[in-house]
């Protein structure tokens, strides 16, 4: 246990609440590494939602999504006998799978379609934030909140996947610029610049929806 | 659609947070794991190729520290290797022998030199001067072609002989094995055979064509002695026709020149007068 703290501290973390998540997810791969397969499982239901939810938005694909979560839990599944602690085990585990989406997006540069989630229009914030967009109620209101998807993902797919990527941690998934930075493997000014061209795009595209 | 009247701002940011909302339902992830679950076994069952079973970032950690002199060494080992395998080629100097010590140089180069037995020298005393031509080839630094160039001179016609013999590969060199080296040697070796083979083709059919294409020519005669003295009696006659010549001619200018006739007067005298044949014609 002192082992696994040890190396827990070496990692970078945002918050407290990061720190002992982190601390938690050692404990579960030093059992993993020890022998004990079923306890992966555990990791599995915390983050494949996390996981799934930020292929889906870099892809704007759900059956992409699904494939390429798996895959990267497979991956993570395999080489978890090699990990150390140099990082988190989140931050492993999203530096495998963002690397996995960068990858395919790549190949698939010019086949790209979209495969939409229903918006959970019962969620209270995003029923706030459609109320106030709009006060059409019924199928028109479910139209319009199509409609408005729609726009987010076609703005989202005019951004290039490194910048796409950028925006859907910090602004979706809620990572840190820390966070992100080693997930992408860059430096956080990148991730700041990144994200700052990223958001002057997406504003002008989706002007008509904003409102000052 | 928009709804612009309202009072609660809507920014980017809002806009971002509504796709969160865009979860699948809980029937997609009973589905999820089951393919994951199924997924996960076939990935336990394959057998993995030995490289991907192998930790390039642990194989490499342990180097990271000794990254920097082991690329400085292996850099300075190509370095050495490439200017031993490929050294500058040297400078060709051409030794010019003086006229007065062509034997000598000769006797010199002979030894190492493997001479073509193509080489033809019709009188080799009648060598006048030679010169020695060595020439260090580039990137064969164990062969060297020695040249030797000899004027040959016979009594009637000057002939330049050029015989070249290569092929002084000295064995204690080092690179004397070297593949192109051995390669150069094979090839000027065998185009010296097929050139020596040609050569005796050629030349053994073209010696004494003269004497077989051209028939003999007389032996050259001086006119003059060609001349015979006449006999006797020709000699007589002869001297007697000169002598009537010679008496008739002075007559003749002196009838002219007691008539006291003109030259063109003459002329005219003989141009209207002619007599030819049976007819006389007489001009107006």
């Amino acid at each position: 246990m002192d082992a696994t703290k040890a190396i827990a501290t070496k990692t970078l973390v945002a918050s407290p609440e990061r720190q002992l998540e982190a601390d938690s997810d050692m404990e579960i791969v030093r059992r993993v590494q020890a022998g004990d397969v079923a306890a992966f499982d555990r990791l599995i239901l915390k983050y494949r939602e996390r996981l799934y939810g930020i292929i889906y938005h870099m892809t704007s694909n759900r059956e992409d999504a699904a494939d390429l979560s798996q895959e990267a839990f497979i991956k993570t599944f395999q080489s978890i006998h090699r990990f150390g602690g140099q990082c988190s085990f989140f931050t492993w585990l999203y530096r495998i799978a963002v690397n996995s989406t960068l990858s395919h997006l790549r190949k698939a540069r010019l086949r790209a379609f979209f495969s939409l989630e229903r918006i959970d229009g019962e969620e209270p914030v995003a029923k706030e934030i459609i109320d106030a967009l709009t006060d059409k109620t019924g199928a028109d209101r479910d139209t319009y909140v199509h409609e408005l998807q729609e726009k987010l993902n076609d703005a989202m797919q005019k951004l290039s996947i490194k910048h796409r990527t950028v925006v859907t941690l910090f602004e979706i998934d809620g990572l840190s610029h820390q966070e992100i930075a080693e997930v992408m493997d860059c430096s956080v000014g990148t991730v700041r610049s990144r994200l700052h061209y990223a958001k002057q795009l997406l504003q002008s595209e989706l002007q008509p929806y904003t409102r000052k | 659609m928009t709804n612009h009247d309202r009072q609660r701002p809507v920014t980017l940011e809002h806009l971002l947070q509504l796709k969160r909302a865009e979860r699948p339902s809980v029937e997609f992830w009973a589905h999820y794991e089951r393919e994951l679950r199924a997924k996960q076994l076939a990935a336990l069952v394959e057998k993995r190729p030995w490289w991907r079973t192998v930790s390039l970032a642990g194989f490499f950690g342990g180097f990271r520290r000794y990254h920097l002199p082991l690329g400085a060494a292996a850099v300075l080992a190509v370095t050495v290797l490439s200017v031993r395998d490929y050294p500058a080629p040297a400078a060709v100097s051409v030794n010019e022998t003086l006229p007065s010590q062509p034997a000598g140089i000769a006797r010199e180069v002979a030894p190492e030199l493997r001479v073509m037995p193509t080489t033809v020298t019709e009188s080799p005393r009648a060598v006048s001067s030679s010169s020695v031509a060595s020439v260090a080839l580039p990137r064969m630094p164990s062969a060297e072609v020695r040249v030797e160039t000899s004027e040959v001179v016979s009594s009637g016609s000057a002939h330049v002989q050029t015989t070249v013999a290569a092929l002084a590969p000295t064995v204690d060199e080092p690179f004397s094995t070297a593949p192109s080296a051995r390669l150069v040697v094979e090839n000027f070796g065998s185009l010296q055979g097929a050139d020596a083979v040609l050569s005796r083709h050629l030349l053994t059919p073209a010696l004494g064509f003269e004497s077989r294409a051209l028939p003999a020519k007389p032996k050259p005669v001086e006119p003059l002695s060609q001349i015979k003295i006449p006999t006797g009696s020709r000699r007589s006659n002869l001297i007697a026709s000169a002598t009537l010549a010679s008496t008739t001619t002075p007559v003749l200018a002196n009838e002219r020149s007691a008539r006291g006739l003109s030259d063109e007067r003459l002329y005219d005298t003989v141009s209207r007068v002619n007599a030819r044949g049976a007819g006389v014609l007489v001009k107006f």
